[in-house]
């Protein structure tokens, strides 16, 4: 369980996120919505526990994040350049599980799954820097999930996919271990329709918490989030006006 | 300008896969582009190495009839004229001021000073980032849409003839990605044309006439943007045809509004109301 109790965050004096309660149950998976500079990312960066509360409180199981084994939650960033730092792309999965202490054999063994799942074995001598953006996005992936978090926090992990490759990538997180618990952040509706839950970001606060269908059909609060709703929504939109 | 491959294989070390497989493509100064495919399917690769950072492993590039400099002076004035924003751009910003990051690339291309201060403020009106409120501005101060667009001003400012872009929305909201449109239609009207890299296919489908489909380093289609209602090949492309393609062929057939192709929101609109 996640929980976040009046939560507050500033970047030097510029608010960021704001009296933000809001708890996850261990396998819930959410969908995170708003305009660029709504706090999605910082939302995310705090539960990680890569920023600190100014105010409020974040327990994770219980427990404050900076007590809890960082391999609980795992973090996927919006670029992955920012993470991937293997030479070649099986090593770069096999970074954490290395680190982890894991018997060779069955390392090698579960290096091997994890291309095959994720279709990155013909790549696996490549170094990630020469894969195309989608390649890395999915591989940041890969050497992430390789790891079971308990945990997965996603920050617009896809935006470099085709929406093909974006089907496969719901289909990896929701299948390779079902009890995983997600927090996806996406600026694409169509991906955020399939979580049960839809939480909307706007300026610092939680806008909106249910379901998804209820939120994309009033464009009152699709325009004050700013947020782009599904083209299907859009025309039905248009048409009812 | 005009940018012709011809016959252009290039494998990147370490693979033993091609990134452009046999390629020949033409680009002329005519508008909007839109290059798409799968992941990995060679269309960063095809971008670079219209502007020159790509040397093929075999084939020619050939710019306005000449073969593309390799080095030099004119491979620099080629790049000018081919300007390209990476994918995430915004993350290459590090000088301490928006102007001073505009300007950088005009002394790096040794423009006169007065003519440097020109482009650099009429850039960052450009795309929305007015001098008076910006040009002091510290980038990393700068909300992520802002940065995006100050580095698609830094490569505006050089006033390329083709401009480049690697997924230019990944990672916008919903009025980054308008702001980007009105840029975008901006630069076409000054004469600018455009080569977009997107797995946004609705924006494709808006913005640009001609679809380039690339599929495991080759070109499996080049042609009208009708190709989104051809879902046959869209589906041998291993690509979904835009939302609004989808949206729209199930309104037709629920709603018997004749047979027309539209390509955004707007068309179908006034489709709809056509046919009422």
């Amino acid at each position: 369980m996640i929980s976040l109790k009046k939560v507050k965050y500033s970047y030097s004096g510029r608010l960021a996120v704001e009296d933000v309660s809001i708890h996850f149950a261990s396998d819930e998976r959410a969908a995170v919505m708003g305009a660029n500079g709504s706090g999605k990312s910082t939302l995310a960066l705090l539960i990680k526990g890569l920023l600190t509360p100014d105010e409020g409180n974040i327990l994770i199981d219980g427990l404050p994040t900076g007590e809890i084994n960082p391999g609980k939650i795992g973090f996927v960033f919006q670029n992955p350049e920012n993470q991937l730092v293997g030479a070649t792309v099986e090593r770069e999965i096999a970074f954490g599980l290395e680190n982890a202490g894991m018997e060779r054999r069955k390392m090698i063994k579960r290096v091997d799954e994890i291309l095959e799942q994720f279709g990155l074995e013909r790549y696996r001598k490549h170094p990630p820097h020469k894969l195309s953006g989608g390649q890395k996005q999915m591989l940041a992936l890969a050497a992430v999930m390789v790891l079971q978090p308990q945990w997965l926090i996603l920050d617009e992990p896809s935006s470099l996919l085709d929406s093909a490759a974006k089907s496969d990538f719901l289909h990896l997180i929701f299948n390779i271990h079902p009890k995983t618990g997600i927090i996806f952040i996406t600026q694409d509706a169509l991906e955020a329709s399939v979580f049960p839950r839809l939480i909307i970001m706007n300026q610092g606060r939680i806008f909106y918490d249910g379901g998804f269908d209820s939120f994309f059909k009033e464009h009152d609060a699709l325009n004050q989030a700013g947020i782009e709703p599904p083209v299907r929504f859009a025309l039905e939109q248009r048409l009812a006006v | 300008m005009r940018i012709k491959l011809d016959k252009v294989t290039y494998t990147y070390p370490h693979s033993r896969y091609p990134a452009l497989d046999n390629v020949s493509i033409s680009f002329e100064e005519n508008g909007f582009v839109s290059l798409i495919g799968p992941i990995g399917s060679g269309k960063s690769t095809l971008l670079t190495t219209l502007m020159g950072l790509v040397i093929p492993g075999s084939g020619r590039v050939y710019v306005d009839g000449s073969v593309m400099p390799k080095r030099g002076k004119e491979l620099r004035e080629h790049r000018r004229k081919a300007g390209m924003v990476f994918q995430f751009p915004e993350m290459q910003i590090f000088e301490s001021t928006a102007l001073r990051e505009v300007m950088f690339g005009l002394r790096n291309f040794e423009f006169p000073a007065d003519e440097i201060e020109e482009r650099a403020f009429s850039a960052l009106d450009m795309v929305g980032l007015p001098p008076h409120q910006f040009a002091g501005r510290p980038p990393f101060e700068m909300s992520g849409g802002e940065k995006r667009r100050l580095a698609l001003a830094s490569i505006l400012a050089l006033r390329p003839e083709f401009l480049l872009l690697d997924e230019p929305t990944a990672g916008l909201d919903a009025r980054g990605k308008i702001l980007l449109k009105d840029i975008l239609g901006q630069y076409q009207t000054g004469g600018g044309s455009v080569i977009l890299v997107t797995h946004d296919l609705d924006l494709a489908a808006e913005l640009c006439r001609r679809v380039v489909i690339m599929s495991d380093g080759r070109i499996l289609y080049d042609g009208s943007r009708e190709v989104f209602y051809d879902f046959f090949m869209m589906k041998k492309s291993r690509l979904r045809p835009p939302e609004l393609v989808l949206a729209w062929e199930n309104f037709r057939m629920e709603k018997k509004v004749p047979n027309r192709r539209v390509y955004s929101i707007s068309e179908a609109l006034a489709g709809i109301t056509n046919s009422l």
